[in-house]
């Protein structure tokens, strides 16, 4: 199988998290450590399955085969917290870590990157997505 | 530098060492601190190294370096600990100048008066040789120095603890998540304790304070604040080092050694991470190695024949508290993973006639979801994704509904002091060639046998707070990090290692300071008391120094 297109990746995976447009830096460092931990030929196949157009609108179809399920898991994983845990897979950029995107989606920080002025964590956060309400 | 003489040698760099290594050199007397870890690499370095780590352990900042190797600690090396007993000990230390504060919570609650006199008041373990009232001033010493935040209004006379001074900050504010459930929580009254949710006490600054700034809530503090808001210990060896105290990092003490008869610490042998070895001498040691590797070189001293262990209580009576968990899935938004991990707590259950049968325990309201203990972020959205299918927008708001309502409450019981659990040497050696510590302990039938009371009444405090949720629980006991109990202080040197004031009872130029002193548990965090017994061991060592009685 080829290797995996950055775009292609990228648009794999605005439909995998449902967030867009996500950022291409962070995408290239995930697609390294995902490769890194010898999940190209998975990932190949899970951008090959879910389809490489961008913005495609309604649910993102979710591949049924259990391989797929596994690396659309560790997809959506790595780009909401920047884990990928698997024994012996390198750990986060540090940029890749504040980048996380479960932060911001429920209205949190990155740990060890300052929330506020001090107190903040006693009221409702400034900004969240109507979903979490 | 061998021959080298001080007035005193501290050994370990933590809180402990560094507050007695400070005050000691303020009062002029000349303090070389040995430490066996590293200084470096600094705290911004060190906050780079935890966002790239893979496992984001208490450890993560500060591995994968050499100190590994000639410093090792549980942390480091996952088999350091040779473990020979029926379960697990848990919990892990720091070998860094600064100690394991570094990645501690920084909760300070005091102990109550009951703590101190467990046997008496209820016929378990071994009362102090002091009591709470002895100590009272120290505490407010110790608040005073780690800069503590709370309420002196919440705190003043729970079980009889008395406060004489307020604290001398005032309390972190609570969490969103905690402003929520504690008016469902205060109405309720459990096995016939009435609940009250207090703010804990905190070494987390709530303005700025001694040179160090306000909280701004990294959600960090373990394993490390990135601004030193909250205490760690280099707050003192750099006030030790103005003072005038030597600091020698990357030295690894392997010998207290005495003089023939054993009675008096002449000499004390360290080895540089060069595996060179130097000695000096003092008039006075202050061991300050923790719990772990304090008697573990108690043990090796004295050409590993072992010093100050005439009752044979070195190393036992290892304890630590247990934790575990419960949490459920709130019916609205509470805004968690944000501030402080924990900013209140219930102590209704640290004290009561229930202690004859069942631990003591104290419990934090959670700050973080589920914890780690129980389900990280990262599990939960690998499960929605492999075992659901959600993906898209439904994967989104999946995560955006759920991880604000995730709600935790977690425990910490009381280990009585058992002598079977304790720390020895092991035949294995790290690559200094010095043995590794060797634990037994087993998890006492008084704390094993509480668990199901302890979650009984998670259960019953969190329920009211969502019907619909189910209850998770933590599956396996985790370790608090509080490590205690193996150079323990009491009157006799027949089942003691030192003093009511920290003193060996066999070599009376070795004192001994951290929580490695204490008799029981309790169900404090153990740092305050620490500090607060360190204040009294180091006037005793002055009172020595001037030749008093």
């Amino acid at each position: 199988m080829d290797p995996v297109q950055l775009a292609a990746f990228i648009a794999t995976s605005e439909r995998l998290t449902g967030i867009a447009p996500l950022d291409a830096g962070l995408a290239q460092g995930y697609l390294d450590r995902l490769v890194a931990a010898g999940l190209a030929t998975d990932v190949a196949a899970l951008v090959a399955a879910m389809g490489t157009a961008a913005g495609t609108p309604g649910p993102a179809p979710i591949p049924a085969d259990g391989t797929l399920r596994e690396t659309a898991a560790r997809v959506a994983v790595i780009w909401y917290t920047a884990e990928l845990p698997l024994p012996g897979a390198a750990g986060p950029a540090p940029e890749q870590h504040f980048g996380g995107l479960l932060w911001p989606l429920i209205g949190a920080h990155p740990p060890a990157l300052a929330g506020g002025y001090f107190g903040h964590w006693s009221y409702p956060p400034d900004t969240m997505l109507p979903a979490a309400r | 530098m061998s021959g080298d003489s001080y007035d005193v040698i501290v050994v370990g760099g933590g809180a402990c060492g560094a507050i007695a290594a400070w005050r000691l050199a303020e009062a002029k007397a000349r303090v070389l601190l040995l430490e066996a870890g590293e200084r470096g690499p600094d705290r911004v370095q060190l906050v780079g190294h935890y966002a790239a780590a893979a496992i984001k352990s208490p450890g993560s900042p500060y591995g994968g370096r050499l100190g590994d190797q000639r410093a090792p600690s549980p942390e480091s090396d996952g088999a350091y600990y040779e473990q020979s007993g029926r379960d697990l000990f848990k919990s892990t230390y720091l070998r860094r100048l600064g100690g394991t504060t570094w990645h501690f919570l920084g909760n300070v609650p005091r102990h109550v008066p009951n703590d101190f006199r467990l046997n008496s008041a209820y016929g378990v373990g071994v009362d102090w040789p002091i009591g709470y009232d002895d100590l009272e001033a120290d505490y407010c010493e110790a608040e005073a120095l780690l800069g503590a935040s709370g309420s002196h209004e919440e705190w003043d006379g729970l079980f009889g603890a008395r406060r004489s001074r307020p604290f001398p900050m005032s309390e972190i504010w609570q969490s969103a998540s905690d402003r929520h459930v504690t008016p469902h929580l205060n109405r309720l009254t459990v096995e016939g304790s009435k609940i009250q949710v207090r703010l804990t006490p905190q070494a987390r600054n709530s303005r700025p304070y001694d040179g160090r700034p306000a909280c701004e809530g990294n959600s960090s503090c373990v394993p490390i604040c990135p601004v030193q808001a909250k205490y760690d210990g280099t707050v003192h060896t750099a006030k030790a080092e103005k003072a005038g105290a030597e600091i020698r990092t990357e030295s690894v003490v392997t010998d207290l050694h005495p003089e023939a008869d054993g009675t008096r610490i002449t000499e004390v042998r360290f080895k540089t991470w060069d595996n060179v070895a130097h000695s000096a001498r003092a008039r006075f040691v202050v061991l300050a190695a923790h719990a772990i590797e304090g008697p573990k070189l108690l043990l090796l001293s004295n050409d590993r024949k072992g010093i100050a262990n005439a009752s044979d209580w070195v190393g036992r009576g290892l304890m630590d508290h247990l934790q575990g968990a419960a949490a459920v899935e709130l019916p609205v938004p509470v805004f968690t993973f944000r501030g402080p991990p924990t900013t209140s707590g219930i102590d209704a259950f640290r004290d009561g006639p229930f202690r004859r049968n069942f631990a003591a325990f104290r419990m934090s309201l959670g700050n973080d979801g589920f914890g780690r203990s129980i389900e990280a972020p990262g599990s939960l959205i690998h499960d929605w994704v492999a075992k659901e299918g959600l993906a898209g927008r439904a994967l989104r708001d999946r995560i955006a509904r759920t991880f604000p309502r995730q709600f935790r409450i977690s425990f910490s019981a009381e280990v009585p002091p058992d002598p079977g659990n304790r720390v020895e040497l092991s035949a294995k050696t790290d690559s200094l060639g010095i043995p590794q510590p060797k634990i037994t302990f087993n998890v006492p039938e008084y704390t094993r046998a509480s668990f199901p009371r302890i979650y009984r009444i998670l259960d019953t405090l969190l329920k009211p707070l969502s019907a619909d949720s189910p209850l998770h629980q933590q599956e396996e006991y985790t370790g608090a990090g509080h490590i205690m109990g193996t150079t323990r202080m009491g009157r006799s040197p027949k089942d003691s290692v030192v003093d009511p004031e920290g003193r060996s009872h066999d070599c009376p130029n070795l004192f001994m300071v951290g929580s490695s002193v204490f008799p029981t548990a309790g169900t404090a965090n153990p740092t305050l008391t620490a500090v607060a017994l360190t204040l009294r061991t180091v006037r005793r060592v002055l009172a020595d120094l001037r030749g008093e009685s």
